[in-house]
């Protein structure tokens, strides 16, 4: 059996719903309306036979009766219970004559009758009885098929538009279904859902989807553009070898020493495997599951320890290397940033030209620390700051120089590990570069 | 030495058997954990290289085991999980140090060598190191060479020290980082060989004998030449 859609499932579900409530409510306003509208009637037919009885009599009475178009009866007895006036045969003097209202069950052998009647005293001290026979009594045909028509148009009402909105929902909800299929069938990222402005529902849906389909369209890109590097990067030094390990049979042929392209042949394997290791690890980091090795770490002494790691190198090329800190502490994976920072500042003395300057500044606010490394060394064009941390991008003046083009890659993972942030200026002449790192990382919490 | 090298790879296993028999080693090769317990248990080893992905039982279960019996022979971990968390759990569970495949060999000799050591001798006592007129004053912090007094910075003297415990074995740059600097991390140039030439600078020069030297594309070594 095929399944109803989840929308004419709640249009079924509503028509019910509404059909059941408005037989209850009308069912329930019906017995109320008819008893306490029967029961008015009687008082005002009472208080208006006494009016004709105390004007003209019981003749008057009589002759009003006779054009008394409700089905009710009246009946005149005397203190002595003797009746003055009846204009019904089939009915007696009740036991009960008290002033009030009354029911009385009677029977003439074939059926059954309620009676209902309304005692009241007439100033000459005579009772005058008004009766109604509740049971022969019907509800009024034209209010009832009113009512009932009601009824069913309201349920055809409410049938239909809950069917007509349905029908809608369903009809958006197919569209983006059929989309979505059509997406995955083709894998053709760039289909979008069409959607209006008005931000609502359906709209709102569609406009999710396809920013989702915007950021699934983006890392693929990114993916693409890592495989195409990694493919473009590794195949020169594959290369280069391969172009060794034939020269090495060169050699070998002709019975020389072979020592130094074997040498020569390890360094660049090393090399290869470093790549590999480097990429690993961002992924690893980007991965996100290091939390254990997080700690508390003063921020002062990694940097006093950086500096110290890097000033022979730095003071080999008589650079001025100069650091700006105090004891400040921040919740970190200690070796991933000591990582992160050598890779800044190993770029740092790596691009000052000979005699230049580095400044390490550390700066802390109350939620985060910022560590800012300047140098007025080559410095990095405005337009290509931006694709500097791009596994593989290298500067153009760079290519030559030592180096794989992942080293900063790796600086924004760990940064993005610690939720942090990085970013750089011109420092005119130089590189600025600033690193935003929280000091309450929401990561500790986990340990 | 007797070495049991318990690793599933034929070849990495091999490899290594290969260079360490070469090096005047005494070798056994397990490839899987349940029978490389057995061995580790049965017979007296003098270190034990232990892969940790392993056939049967994984390698951090053979170390607690041993480690259980009060066996305490030194245990260098081999891994392919080289993270720092994978680093900490290897070391928690008995492991004595931790090599990320794939590695250099001699980075492996080196650090087989430093275990050795460390397993015979005990660092503790010692208040001074000496190698030919090279003497280092641990107490005092001082070092003398030809009686001179030479003046280092604290961080020389870490490494100074480091290479003379290790003194006529090969150290590797990384086994200088994780000890001497404390960090465990992949400088993008070879800062370490920086530091090196200076404390070369300081100790060597004026005097006939080289004590240190850089072996290129592996490490260095402290030794009288």
């Amino acid at each position: 059996m095929k399944r109803i859609s989840i929308s004419h499932q709640a249009w079924l579900l509503s028509t019910v719903f509404i059909a059941v409530l408005a037989i209850l409510i009308t069912s329930i306003q019906l017995s109320n309306n008819h008893k306490s509208e029967t029961e008015y009637q009687m008082s005002m037919l009472s208080d208006t036979y006494m009016d004709v009885y105390n004007i003209g009599g019981i003749n008057a009475l009589d002759k009003r009766i006779s054009d008394n178009f409700y089905s009710t009866y009246c009946i005149i007895i005397d203190a002595k219970k003797n009746i003055l006036f009846s204009n019904t045969e089939s009915w007696h003097i009740p036991e009960d004559y008290s002033v009030g209202l009354h029911y009385q069950k009677l029977s003439d052998g074939n059926s059954d009758y309620l009676m209902r009647y309304k005692v009241n005293q007439l100033p000459d001290d005579n009772l005058l009885i008004v009766v109604q026979n509740v049971s022969q009594m019907k509800t009024n045909h034209s209010t009832n098929s009113f009512i009932i028509i009601m009824i069913l148009s309201t349920i055809t009402l409410a049938g239909l538009s809950s069917y007509l909105l349905g029908f809608f929902v369903n009809k958006r909800l197919n569209n983006i279904n059929q989309i979505c299929a059509e997406i995955m069938k083709t894998g053709n990222l760039d289909t979008r859902i069409p959607h209006k402005a008005s931000g609502k529902d359906f709209d709102e849906l569609a406009e999710n989807l396809n920013l989702m389909l915007n950021k699934i369209q983006n890392l693929m890109s990114d993916v693409r553009q890592v495989s195409d590097n990694i493919a473009h990067d590794l195949r020169t030094p594959l290369t280069r070898m391969r172009n060794k390990l034939e020269l090495l049979e060169n050699e070998a042929n002709k019975g020389n020493n072979i020592q130094q392209p074997i040498t020569d042949l390890k360094a660049e394997a090393d090399k290869l495997l470093n790549v590999f290791s480097a990429l690993l690890r961002i992924t690893n980091i980007e991965s996100g599951q290091r939390h254990a090795s997080f700690s508390s770490v003063d921020i002062h002494l990694l940097l006093n320890d950086l500096v110290e790691l890097y000033e022979p190198l730095s003071s080999e090329k008589q650079q001025r290397l100069q650091l700006e800190s105090a004891t400040s502490f921040v919740n970190a994976d200690r070796d991933l940033l000591f990582q992160a920072l050598a890779n800044i500042l190993d770029n740092a003395v790596k691009y000052t030209q000979k005699g230049g300057e580095i400044n390490i500044v550390l700066k802390t606010t109350n939620t985060e620390i910022i560590i800012e490394i300047n140098d007025n060394g080559l410095g990095v064009p405005e337009s290509e700051t931006s694709k500097l941390l791009q596994r593989f991008y290298r500067v153009e003046h760079s290519r030559n120089l030592q180096g794989n083009g992942l080293g900063l890659s790796l600086v924004e993972a760990v940064l993005n590990l610690h939720n942090g942030s990085i970013t750089f200026a011109s420092n005119s002449p130089g590189l600025s570069v600033t690193l935003n790192i929280p000091t309450k990382n929401q990561r500790l919490i986990i340990n | 030495m007797k070495i049991l090298v318990i690793e599933d790879d034929v070849e990495v296993s091999n490899y290594i058997s290969k260079g360490l028999k070469e090096a005047g080693h005494t070798i056994d090769q397990s490839f899987d954990g349940k029978d490389g317990l057995f061995m580790a248990t049965t017979e007296s080893y003098d270190i034990l290289l232990v892969d940790r992905m392993l056939p049967l039982l994984d390698g951090l279960s053979i170390i607690k085991t041993i480690r259980a019996t009060g066996n305490h022979t030194p245990t260098l971990i081999l891994s392919a999980l080289g993270d720092v968390d994978d680093r900490v759990q290897g070391l928690k569970n008995g492991g004595d140090d931790y090599l990320v495949k794939p590695f250099a060999f001699v980075e492996l000799q080196a650090r087989i060598d430093a275990l050795a050591r460390r397993g015979t001798r005990g660092f503790v006592e010692q208040t001074s190191l000496s190698l030919a007129d090279l003497n280092l004053d641990l107490l005092a912090r001082k070092v003398t060479r030809s009686g001179e007094v030479i003046q280092l910075q604290p961080r020389e003297f870490k490494l100074l020290e480091y290479l003379m415990r290790y003194k006529g074995q090969l150290v590797t740059r990384t086994m200088l980082l994780e000890n001497v600097w404390d960090y465990r991390f992949d400088p993008q140039t070879n800062i370490i060989d920086v530091h090196i030439s200076r404390l070369r600078t300081k100790i060597d020069k004026g005097h006939d004998k080289p004590l240190l030297q850089t072996m290129r594309g592996a490490g260095y070594i402290l030794d009288e030449s």
